[in-house]
């Protein structure tokens, strides 16, 4: 139970680098530059330049430690459907 | 509509919309889609990594706790995992190929999905007696046990096929509308699979991250998880939960559910309303 522990605190982490990166990301530029983006979001934009966008790349990673951890630590029948979910999701990063 | 109703709509949200986890975000989609012009791409994956997010904070704490295993929340992901992605990438090639003529079939239909969750509450007959478990369930390690009230009560679902295709279809619209789909989750797991109630409520927060992220996944592929987004709805999940926990232990239970069921009736009618407004102006 400790280890399954560790490895939700890593998505969890990972979760919170994210948070903290997408606040950076926001107001780094200026606060100006910050509202404008906003503006434009609000009012039904899309940033076309966000796709792959490191903060969201790390927000979708965020989940992954506990599937290793399945992978490598647990019985069969876990690693079995860690695997499926992993496929899936390296499915989803490559269509 | 303008800004000034627009920053309305976030701080009702903020103040209000937003009670935690355990499926309470149901107001997001219906506020945000029904009464601003964000894109319906950028809501539906913010929707998607606000229920990412309050799965892998609950969910560890459920895991440790020992409430459920990881080996049934793996099995209730699995199921979802692939029809997420599914429904996810059926909505955006609609929005895409369709431009605004989707947005208008999106919304339409979240606004009759959500309807359908109205009615899912509004019956909701929940805790069903545990049953004993299929010997497949053993097989797979699905069986656990967890303490309640100083004793130790002993779980494991049924109906594994059956579930898992409910489980299917319940990714299929979280995928497609950004939902995470606790709503549905609990009520399968309860009802069909036979788990407590406690155990339901704590599988399903805890499978939302793994069963929803590669839905997510398409999302960020198409650019539509904003970070502008995220620094916004992301602090109204925590705070507004925190703040929320407190005043639900203040606030009677069913004035809460028929608040947040008003809130979203009013919503999902708002919803066709722009929607099919959307397909006469085209």
């Amino acid at each position: 139970m400790d280890e399954v522990r560790q490895y939700s605190l890593s998505s969890y982490l990972l979760l919170a680098v994210a948070i903290v990166l997408s606040y950076v990301a926001l107001f780094l530029p200026g606060i100006d530059a910050a509202l404008s983006n906003f503006d434009n979001v609000i009012n039904g934009g899309t940033r076309q330049d966000a796709s792959l966008h490191p903060v969201a790349v790390l927000f979708g990673l965020s989940p992954t430690p506990i599937l290793l951890y399945a992978i490598l630590k647990l019985g069969k029948a876990a690693k079995i459907m860690a695997l499926a979910i992993l496929i899936t999701l390296i499915a989803a990063t490559l269509i | 509509m303008d800004l000034p109703l627009d920053w309305g709509v976030f701080l009702c949200y903020w103040s209000c919309g937003e009670r935690g986890g355990g499926g309470r975000r149901r107001a997001f989609h219906p506020l945000f889609l029904a009464l601003t012009n964000l894109h319906v791409n950028v809501v539906r994956a913010t929707g998607l990594a606000l229920a990412v997010t309050t799965s892998i904070v609950a969910g560890r704490r459920f895991l440790s706790s020992g409430v459920t295993n990881l080996n049934l929340v793996l099995f209730s992901a699995a199921a979802q995992a692939p029809m997420s992605l599914l429904g996810a990438a059926a909505s955006l090639y609609l929005v895409k190929a369709l431009g605004k003529t989707g947005e208008a079939y999106v919304r339409i239909s979240l606004g009759l999905v959500m309807i359908l969750v109205i009615i899912v509450m509004v019956m909701r007959r929940t805790d069903r007696q545990a049953q004993r478990s299929s010997p497949m369930a053993q097989r797979l390690g699905l069986v656990g046990e967890y303490s309640e009230l100083g004793k130790t009560a002993t779980y494991g679902p049924t109906n594994l096929l059956i579930g898992a295709f409910l489980l299917g279809a319940v990714g299929f619209i979280g995928g497609a509308f950004g939902l995470g789909g606790g709503w549905a989750l609990v009520p399968v797991l309860n009802i069909v699979m036979g788990l407590p109630l406690r155990v339901a409520a704590a599988t399903s927060v805890a499978s939302i991250a793994l069963g929803g992220i590669p839905g997510l996944w398409r999302y960020i592929k198409e650019g539509a998880l904003l970070p502008e987004m995220l620094s916004l709805v992301l602090p109204a999940a925590v705070l507004g939960s925190s703040i929320g926990a407190k005043l639900a232990l203040r606030v009677k239970a069913p004035v809460i559910r028929y608040a947040v069921i008003g809130v979203m009736a009013t919503a999902s009618i708002q919803l066709i309303q722009r929607g099919l407004a959307g397909l006469w102006t085209r």
